[in-house]
C-alpha cells in the first residue's frame, strides 16, 4: 500500500523537472544556492574609495560578488575577505570577468581611506565601497541585509550583519548565495558557469 | 658539542611553544592589520594537567583593549559573541582560530611588523597567567 501513490508522484514531479528543463536552454546546476528570480537585480549607488559615485551599471558585463561587512570586524570579515581573495586566484585568467565589491556597514568609522587600507590588504582587485544614509540603506532593504549595531557601555561596538556572498551575472541579475563556508573551489567553479554564460 | 645541540634544540622549541605548569600555548598569531585597525589572535591551548583551567581574558601592551570573543553565524548573519571564560578540561585542548574563538585586540598603540613577535598574557580564572609570544602574519598567508 502507498507505493503507487509514491511512484505515480514521483513519475509527476520527473515530469516537472523534464518539462522546465526542456524550456529554452538547459537550466544550469550550481553547488551554491540558486536565487535566480528570488532577489531583484542589482542596483546601488555607492562611492569607492577615491570617492568616485558607482553604480551597478559600472559592472555591466562582470559576475559581480556583493558582500558586506567592516573594518573593525577582526574575525568574520578579514576571513571572508581572504577566502574571495583566494578564490580570485582559483579563478585565474576569468578573473577578470569578475568584480568583487565590499560595502561597508559601518560609513561613519569606515573612511575611504581605511576602506582602500583594508581591502588592498587582501586583494587590491577587491573594491571597497560606501554610502551614508539613504542609499546604504535602500540596498540593505533591497538585499534583505540584516545590519545590527550593538554599542556597549565603554564605547566599543560591533556591528551583527548578514555573511552571505550576492553573486549576480553580467546583466545584473541575482544569480547564486554563497557563504564564507562554502569551499573556494566550489565558489570559483559556479562563478566561472556564470561567467561563460550560464 | 651535545649539550650545545640540545640547549639549541630547546631554544627552538620554546620559539614555538609556552608552557607554565600543565598549560601550553602553541601556534600562536595575530593578523597584521593597516594601521589604526583592530585585529585578531589565535593560538592552541592544551592542558596537560588533572584540574579543569578557565581561560578569562588576555592582555597586551601594544592594544589598548583586548578581549575574548566568538564568531558564530547563524542563519546567514554573522555575530561577534564576548566570552566571559572558555573552558579547557584536564587533558584536552582548545583552539582559537579563524571564524570561532579569538582574541579581540582593539585600539592599537602602533603598527606591528610582519613577523614581529608579540607578547600575549592569557589569564585564568585561578588566578594563573601565561604570557606568549603571538607572532604577526600576513593576512594572506594563513
Amino acid at each position: 500500500m502507498g507505493q503507487v501513490p509514491r511512484l505515480a508522484f514521483v513519475a509527476l514531479m520527473l515530469a516537472f523537472v523534464g518539462s522546465t528543463a526542456g524550456c529554452g536552454k538547459p537550466a544550469a546546476h550550481f553547488a551554491l544556492s540558486d536565487v535566480t528570480g528570488q532577489l531583484p537585480p542589482l542596483q546601488f549607488q555607492l562611492k569607492d574609495s577615491s570617492g568616485k559615485q558607482r553604480t551597478a551599471a559600472d559592472y555591466r558585463g562582470k559576475v559581480v560578488m556583493l558582500f558586506f561587512g567592516y573594518t573593525h570586524c577582526p574575525d568574520v570579515c578579514p576571513t571572508t575577505l581572504l577566502h574571495l581573495a583566494h578564490v580570485l586566484k582559483e579563478l585565474g585568467p576569468n578573473a577578470k570577468h569578475v568584480a568583487m565589491l565590499f560595502v561597508t556597514v559601518d560609513p561613519e568609522h569606515d573612511t575611504a581611506d581605511k576602506l582602500a587600507a583594508y581591502t588592498a590588504v587582501f586583494d587590491s582587485r577587491i573594491v571597497g565601497l560606501r554610502a551614508v544614509g539613504k542609499p546604504l540603506a535602500a540596498l540593505e532593504k533591497r538585499y534583505h541585509v540584516y545590519v545590527h549595531k550593538v554599542v556597549k557601555p565603554n564605547g566599543s561596538y560591533r556591528i551583527d550583519h548578514t555573511a552571505s556572498i550576492y553573486i549576480f551575472d553580467q546583466k545584473g541579475e541575482a544569480r547564486l548565495l554563497a557563504s564564507g563556508s562554502d569551499s573556494l573551489k566550489v565558489i570559483a567553479q559556479d562563478v566561472t558557469k556564470l561567467v561563460n554564460g550560464a | 658539542m651535545k649539550c650545545t645541540l640540545a640547549s639549541i634544540a630547546l631554544l627552538l622549541v620554546a620559539g614555538s611553544a609556552w608552557a607554565d605548569g600543565a598549560l601550553q600555548v602553541s601556534g600562536a598569531w595575530i593578523r597584521h592589520m593597516p594601521a589604526g585597525i583592530p585585529s585578531a589572535g589565535y593560538f592552541t591551548l592544551k592542558n596537560e594537567g588533572q584540574d579543569t583551567r578557565y581561560l578569562v581574558g588576555a592582555e597586551c601592551a601594544a592594544f589598548g583593549n583586548t578581549m575574548l570573543h566568538r564568531s558564530v553565524e547563524t542563519n546567514g548573519v554573522s555575530r561577534m559573541l564576548h566570552v566571559d571564560e572558555v573552558k579547557v578540561a584536564a587533558g584536552g585542548e582548545i583552539k582559537f582560530a579563524p571564524g570561532g574563538y579569538h582574541v579581540m585586540f582593539m585600539m592599537p598603540k602602533e603598527t606591528l611588523k610582519l613577523g614581529e613577535r608579540v607578547p600575549v598574557t592569557l589569564k585564568f580564572k585561578n588566578g594563573q597567567q601565561i604570557t606568549a609570544d603571538f607572532t604577526v602574519r600576513s593576512p594572506a598567508s594563513e
